[in-house]
């Protein structure tokens, strides 16, 4: 055999022997892809935006409880969320607001003598309830 | 002699000047003071007057002469407080027409519930007026029933307290509109159950029996907590 014809031949070999290691190798790199375990331990954590439920508040600042007054109206302020249906009743009348602001004011009527007013706030399904008692009273300011 | 005549005479015109002064002087003083004493105790006894002076409201309990005990119920708690007269002072008046009306002292009775105005202390007032008038109650819930036949409604408030309701003649039936918070007037058939209603009664001797006429009722329909809610979730 001619020099030249073995020495292309173990070239030949080396070759192939390379190009049979490239395939066996990217071979097994794709198995081990496709054989990736899921691991099962692994704590779900799931982000749920949560409703920030409102504390529906009620505050009377005016009037005093126990209040007498030569006024045949009153001012009634107070504090609620923005948003509440205010309903104002007395044994003699009965106003509906709905706040715009934090601070609501209302002039309401009043009728000789005892005035028990009710004020109370809706949101939703929460209801707040206050009750002051104003007396209307023509000498006794 | 002059000399001596001279030196007494003068000196008994000084010291008669000196007595003079001696009187004079601490008179003006102490009447100040007096005045000032005088005119401290007027203004605290009108300061005091003036703070203790109060509004009392509640059922009389006891009538005797011209003193009158009454029960007087908060909130929170009772307390009997005692009710003096005096012909001389107390003026008797009537607020259940709506109008003030002088009345006599004997048209106030056991059971009457009263405002009484004066100084107050010790659960003890002077009165220096006495208003006899109606006890109303204000409350609100959600009607439960409404008995067509009987014209009643039934009410649960947030105390957990049922109500029946007997709507009468006279009762201002009333209803917010849902979009426009107007206030209108409403019929009987239109009340629903599960609807909001605020209501106004004459005050309940009895608790046990829960049943009163309405003198107004105002309808919160639930159409309008319904469109609220629709429209924040949206």
């Amino acid at each position: 055999m001619k020099r030249e014809t073995v020495i292309t031949t173990i070239i030949g070999i080396i070759m192939g022997v390379i190009v049979a290691f490239i395939a066996i190798a990217s071979i097994k790199e794709k198995n081990v892809e496709y054989k990736k375990v899921i691991s099962t331990d692994v704590t779900p954590q799931v982000t749920v935006p949560l409703k920030v439920e409102k504390k529906l508040s009620l505050t009377i600042e005016s009037p005093e409880n126990d209040m007498i007054t030569d006024q045949k109206t009153i001012q009634i302020t107070g504090k609620t969320e923005i948003g509440a249906l205010i309903v104002i009743q007395s044994p003699f009348d009965e106003k509906v607001m709905k706040n715009t602001n934090q601070q609501f004011t209302i002039d309401f009527p009043l009728s000789l003598g005892q005035n028990n007013i009710k004020i109370s706030s809706h949101i939703g399904s929460d209801t707040l309830e206050k009750t002051v008692y104003v007396y209307f009273l023509e000498s006794e300011k | 002699m002059i000399i001596s005549l001279f030196i007494s005479s003068t000196a008994s015109r000084i010291r008669a000047a000196d007595e003079q002064n001696a009187t004079n002087e601490p008179t003006i003083e102490v009447d100040d003071s007096i005045k000032n004493l005088k005119d401290k105790i007027a203004q605290k006894v009108e300061e005091l007057t003036k703070n203790n002076k109060k509004i009392i409201t509640g059922y009389i309990t006891k009538k005797e002469g011209e003193i009158i005990e009454l029960k007087k119920i908060d909130i929170t708690s009772s307390i009997d407080v005692k009710v003096i007269i005096d012909a001389s002072i107390t003026q008797f008046y009537s607020l259940l027409t709506g109008s003030k009306k002088t009345i006599q002292e004997s048209e106030i009775a056991k059971d009457d519930f009263i405002i009484v105005s004066g100084p107050f202390i010790d659960n003890t007032i002077n009165a220096n007026a006495l208003y006899k008038t109606q006890d109303y109650q204000v409350k609100s819930g959600k009607i439960t029933d409404v008995d067509k036949k009987d014209f009643t409604i039934t009410i649960i408030t947030s105390e957990k307290d049922v109500y029946t309701l007997d709507v009468e003649q006279y009762t201002k039936q009333l209803q917010m509109n849902a979009e426009t918070l107007a206030i209108s007037p409403i019929g009987f058939s239109k009340l629903k159950p599960e609807d909001t209603i605020h209501f106004a009664i004459k005050k309940i001797a009895n608790k046990k029996d829960m049943r009163a006429s309405a003198l107004r009722i105002l309808v919160i329909p639930q159409s309008y907590f319904e469109t609220i809610k629709q429209s924040t979730t949206q």
